[in-house]
């Protein structure tokens, strides 16, 4: 007991917290120290120690964890016990270290003011004593210094550990590591503390700063680019000014192997740098968010993140340090870039958006974007430029002004970033994009650079910088390479492979800049032909795409295919020449089997601007269409289309179509395309070609269709509505259910496409709904974007369904959630006449949150069908009324009717009564059921539903058993209806039932 | 460079040896149930009659979602994001909803083991309306009159008689069955 109050003295009390392993360590330590040396005097205490530590190992650890405790816990006696500390450890002080390393990791945030203060003189000793790897303390000292952070508690202990290591420069001095760690460190801090109430610890720091950047820069340089990030927010104290000068100007006098600024920029962080700046709190954080959470499960996540760090005005500049985090630091795997966990870019997009302050916010872009400005795709990691790409490419829909901004900034951080190095910097920027070209992180940046979601002013900037990546996506020089590596499909959509992973963190491995002076003369020629290079650029690499293509051509053992392979890469559009290859390659009598692969990749490469241009015409008549096809490449698909199944040609087109499809996932809607421009006019089943294909390529017809449109709907959104009803129409089975191939629809279409389509359901050419599939579909659809459900539900009210169909859905159905869904049923169910079937239904399938939704429908229907509504609600009641003295008099359990409870019902008609003013109550036939009810209900409905009852009229209160059977009879006819259909109801039971178990089913 | 960050699951003092239940399989009405939970949200206190201070706080695990009420000043101290150990909480049902309860100082604990990282599911919700389970508030007095008996029986199958209880224990109607002393307090506090 007494133990414990003494640890209160080392943590802040907590009623909450558990006491952990640790805990119970020190505690336990303590005691027996205190329990060996109590009353001793020095002398015996050390000899009693010394004594006791030599007795085991396991002593040795109990003794020094004591003297630890003790030490930092009662600051009048610390000093003894450190040098008892010192005096009794058989291990360098090893043990205690990493205790003590242990206790800041885990405990730090709960250790007392008083015990931090003890921690940094128990720092202070263990650098007098050169105690070995104390380093490792120190750092894990400053790691406890959050950013963003202006907390008095803070301030002192930034102040407490500054001094401390003023005073240590020596030792310091002897680790070029810790240097650097401390520099990056203080100089973040510096930013924080310009506010004016810290001017004296400002000018600590800088005092400080400035003295190791002057005296030990080359040890500073290794820190990277991000030290000149950090001297650029605090350039304008003055002392920072003046060094920035001789950083610029006279680079030598700081170091003479630095050659200027270029040299740093070109230098890329050590990850050990950009982790130091997050608390080892966050740090975990960040990481289990990145690694462990579902897209679409991050919200309570990220605002539990925002509320502990991010919430005061101060904490902004945090955004930057966990953005340089992410970026250099949270390297996924293959394997999680392929599960459901949520992808860096949204993570950057939420710091990014949820952003307070501007200078934040323009602090926060150029940390996203810091390795772009000099990215060399020797040194640099495609993964430190991958998060900014892709959280453009993906706002792009969501939030278009996120990517505008980012994109904006792109374009302005060239000149203004170092008007001396504009040149550097634009090839830099290059370089990124034509890297994540190559690693295939996207496909191709035109969508992104030209895109008529941003402003006129916007796309003529990225016209002016980025014209090599505007024009059309056949601009990507190594297309064709990449694909070579990676023929899956999907390998477009994801990045490489990459070396480091977020595990290797704590490796200390400090990396090897080797400083090479490149910022010659020389250099600045390359600049110059830079320019010239770029704009011969865009016209090369079809030619050398084809060179490339070509090389493999001796793969090719037939002579004859060969020659055509070369006659077409000369002329591509030749059709004749195709027909030709065609001939040759069906009359070639050796065995083929290991040739398909190499032709396909040479077609492919000779091919290739007939494999990324655009296919539908502008004016699409027979006319345009029939010249749309007089291309090689579908000569190809006009030969398969004219044999016959059981014909040699046919075999081994197919073979080759399937291989082309490996490199050209594109090929699969251009072969949609063909069919559809080619077929006659009622052909019978004009896509049989596309289901032989697949079935020779074995795809499965269903997901080739979904990722054929896919990849579709990216490259060539007119033609993807082009294909659709044709689609529905002759692949039913696979499109009617397909929530997904809906959404890809719903998300790409423009209004006039809408328009179009929703034209072609009336006419009852497509149908894209069938009864049992507009819930399940609908379902799915709650959690899409606005403009999508909204362009669902215009599809579903176009195929003009009987209400029923979609009814079901009201269950899962919130007012406050899904507003979108909300509005389409109010209007749907406004032109459907209540009845009495259609109100139990909407009645039983709602819970609590489903009453307001039901209740909204009610209200509709309240001002038109009064007389119907209460004519149910009468009947409805009755049912259970009925049931219940039916049930008394045989007193048999028996099964409650189908439908809406009794409290469901009541439930409803009194919401609907609190909702609006009407007269329902006053109909004779809701009076009557009203007063059966209250005779037969149990205490609890009765006192539930109180307002109701109190609405029936007085002259009925007085109850005789006579007048009771009357109203019994009279209810007879209906009585004896209602549970007809009641037992029919029976077997479609429990509705409510069912709803829990897909519940169930769906969180596993 | 930096000591490994393994974090050691706390051993708890609690030496019943109950297993750790998880949220979907809570059956009205368990008891000396142990638990590790996620705070999801912290609700605003309402007040008892006689001035006890109780919040509906919503928590949940991998595998659901469930309300918990906090009483007094431990709801001041609880925030959304904490991770929760649970020790002999027991459920309670309130105009048909399940709620989750910890008596502290009477057998039952609390502790913070961590927070954030843990991973949760929000369905089901286990204290969505359920019309299989009593009515508390107005079926108080029928409560009081069976309590003497049934409080001895149920008193007697709690320890590791779960599936028994779960089984026979689903209560129909008003006639709740399965009283516990402490239930009253535990149901004055939702809304």
């Amino acid at each position: 007991m007494e133990s414990k109050s003494a640890l209160g003295k080392l943590f802040v009390p907590s009623t909450l917290d558990a006491k952990d392993e640790l805990e119970e360590k020190l505690e336990k330590s303590w005691g027996s120290v205190q329990s060996l040396i109590n009353g001793l005097s020095d002398k015996e205490t050390h000899d009693i120690l010394n004594t006791t530590v030599s007795s085991s190992a396991l002593q040795h650890e109990e003794v020094s964890i004591g003297l630890l405790t003790a030490a930092l816990l009662d600051p009048s006696s610390s000093a003894k016990r450190i040098r008892d500390l010192l005096l009794i450890s058989r291990d360098g002080l090893q043990l205690v270290l990493s205790f003590t390393n242990q206790l800041i990791l885990k405990k730090f945030r709960r250790l007392t003011d008083a015990s931090k203060q003890q921690l940094l003189l128990l720092l202070r000793e263990f650098i007098r004593s050169s105690i070995n790897a104390t380093d490792t303390l120190c750092l894990n000292l400053l790691r406890q210094i959050p950013g963003g952070d202006l907390s008095p508690k803070n301030l002192v202990f930034i102040e407490a550990m500054l001094d401390l290591l003023s005073d240590s420069r020596a030792w310091m001095e002897k680790q070029p590591h810790l240097i650097a760690s401390v520099v990056y460190t203080y100089l973040r801090l510096v930013e924080d503390h310009l506010a004016p109430q810290c001017v004296a610890l400002r000018q600590k720091e800088v005092v400080f700063l400035i003295g190791m950047l002057r005296d030990r820069f080359t040890d500073c340089m290794m820190i990277g680019r991000d030290l000149v990030r950090l001297l650029q927010n605090v350039a304008r104290i003055p002392e920072f000014d003046r060094f920035w000068r001789d950083l610029l100007h006279n680079p030598t006098s700081l170091s003479p192997n630095f050659t200027g600024l270029l040299q740093l920029l070109q230098m890329r962080t050590s990850r050990r740098f950009l982790q130091l700046r997050l608390t080892p709190d966050m740090e975990e954080k960040i990481v289990f968010l990145t690694s462990q959470v579902r897209f679409g499960n991050q919200k309570r996540y990220q605002d539990w993140f925002q509320r502990q760090y991010l919430a005061t005005p101060e904490s902004q500049s945090l955004r930057c340090d966990l953005i340089r985090f992410i970026v250099g630091v949270i390297h996924p795997t293959n394997e999680l870039l392929c599960s459901d966990v949520i992808p860096r870019w949204a993570v950057i997009g939420w710091l990014l958006t949820t952003c307070t302050s501007n200078v934040a916010a323009a602090n926060a872009k150029l940390a996203l974007f810091y390795d772009w400005l000099f990215y060399d795709p020797e040194k640099d990691n495609i993964m430190n430029v991958e998060p900014a790409i892709l959280v453009m490419h993906h706002s792009m829909r969501p939030h278009p002004a996120v990517t505008a901004t980012l994109l904006d900034f792109l374009c302005r951080v060239i000149p203004n970033f170092y008007p001396p190095l504009l040149d550097k910097v634009r090839q830099g920027i290059h370089n990124a994009l034509r890297q994540i070209l190559k690693k295939g992180v996207l496909p191709s940046l035109s969508p992104l650079f030209d895109n008529n979601r941003l402003d006129k002013e916007l796309r003529g900037m990225l016209k002016e910088n980025f014209s090599e990546f505007c024009d059309n996506p056949q601009t990507a020089p190594e297309a064709v390479k990449v694909l070579d590596d990676s023929p899956a499909t999907y390998a477009r959509y994801l990045p490489m492979p990459r070396e480091n992973n977020v595990h290797d963190l704590d490796a200390p491995k400090v990396e090897n800049h080797v400083t090479e002076p490149d910022f010659s003369d020389e250099d600045n020629e390359d600049v110059i032909n830079g320019k010239v290079k770029l704009k011969d650029f865009k016209y090369k690499p079809v030619e050398e795409v084809k060179q490339t293509a070509l090389e493999g051509v001796d793969k090719i053992r037939n002579e004859t295919l060969k020659s055509y392979l070369r006659q077409l890469a000369e002329e591509s559009d030749s059709c004749v020449l195709m027909e030709n290859f065609v001939k040759a390659l069906v009359e070639v009598d050796e065995e083929m089997d290991d040739q398909y692969s190499p032709l396909a990749m040479l077609i492919c490469g000779v091919l290739e601007d007939q494999l990324t241009e655009t296919l539908l015409p502008n004016q699409v008549n027979e006319e345009t269409l029939a010249e749309s096809l007089d291309k090689p490449l579908f000569v190809l698909f006009r030969n398969l289309s004219q044999s016959s199944s059981d014909d040699r040609e046919n075999e081994i087109l197919l073979n080759l179509i399937s291989e082309m499809h490996q490199y050209y996932p594109s090929l699969g809607y251009r072969l949609l395309y063909f069919l559809k421009a080619n077929s006659e006019e009622n052909a019978k089943d004009p896509y049989s070609l596309y289901k032989d294909f697949n079935d020779h390529a074995d795809r499965e017809l269903k997901s080739a269709l979904l990722a054929d449109m896919e990849c579709c709907q990216q490259d060539d959104q007119g033609l993807f509505c082009w294909l659709i009803p044709d689609l529905y129409k002759h692949f039913a089975s696979c499109c009617v259910k397909n929530a997904e191939l809906l959404r890809l629809m719903a998300s790409s279409v423009d209004a006039s496409q809408l328009n179009s389509l929703i034209c072609s359901v009336i006419r009852g050419d497509v149908v894209m709904f069938r009864k049992d599939s507009f819930v399940p579909v609908l379902k799915t659809s709650l959690t899409w974007e606005t403009w999508e459900q909204m362009c669902v539900w215009q599809l579903v009210s176009a195929h003009n369904i009987p209400v029923s169909y979609v009814a079901p859905l009201l269950s899962s159905l919130s007012v406050t959630r899904h507003p979108e869904a909300m509005t389409a049923m109010l209007s749907l169910f406004r032109h459907e006449k209540p009845s009495t079937e259609l109100l139990k239904n909407i009645m039983s399938s709602s819970g609590r949150k489903g009453l307001e939704v039901s209740t909204m429908l009610l209200v509709q229907w309240c001002k038109e069908y009064e007389d119907v509504l209460s004519q149910s609600f009468s009947s409805l009641i009755n049912l259970h009324v009925n049931l219940a003295k039916r049930k008394r008099g045989s007193n048999q359990t028996q099964k409650p009717p189908a439908g809406p409870s009794l409290d469901q019902v009541l439930g409803h008609l009194q919401s609907l009564c609190s909702a609006i003013k009407t007269s329902i109550l006053n109909s004779e036939a809701v009076q009557q059921a009203l007063q059966q009810a209250s005779t037969t209900c149990s205490d609890s409905q009765r006192k539930k539903f109180k307002d109701l009852f109190a609405e029936v009229k007085p002259k009925n209160l007085p109850k005789s058993p006579v007048k009771k059977g009357r109203t019994n009879k009279r209810n007879h006819v209906s009585d004896s209806s209602e549970s007809s259909s009641e037992e029919e109801e029976i077997k479609t039971k429990p509705a409510k039932k069912r709803r829990t178990n897909t519940v169930h089913s769906d969180s596993e | 460079m930096y000591q490994d960050k393994v974090v050691s699951r706390p051993k708890m003092t609690n030496g019943n040896g109950h297993e750790f239940m998880l949220i979907r399989d809570l059956k009205y009405p368990m008891k000396n149930l142990n638990l590790t939970v996620i705070v999801l949200e912290v609700g605003r206190p309402n007040f008892t009659k006689d001035g006890r201070e109780v919040r509906t706080c919503k928590v949940a695990d991998k595998t659901g979602c469930v309300n918990m009420s906090v009483w007094d000043e431990l709801g001041h101290i609880i925030k959304s994001g904490d991770i929760l150990e649970l020790n002999n909480a027991y459920l309670v049902a309130f105009k048909q909803c399940l709620a989750i309860t910890v008596n502290i100082g009477k057998g039952g604990e609390i502790h913070k083991v961590g927070e954030f990282c843990m991973l949760f599911s929000e369905t089901p919700n286990m204290s969505e309306p359920n019309p299989e389970l009593p009515n508390q508030v107005n079926d108080k007095r029928k409560e009081k009159e069976g309590d003497s008996g049934q409080a001895g029986n149920s008193g007697g199958s709690s320890g590791n008689s779960h599936s028994a209880s779960s089984s026979s224990g689903r209560v129909r109607g008003g006639r709740g069955g399965h009283s516990d002393p402490r239930r009253g307090r535990g149901g004055g506090g939702k809304k």
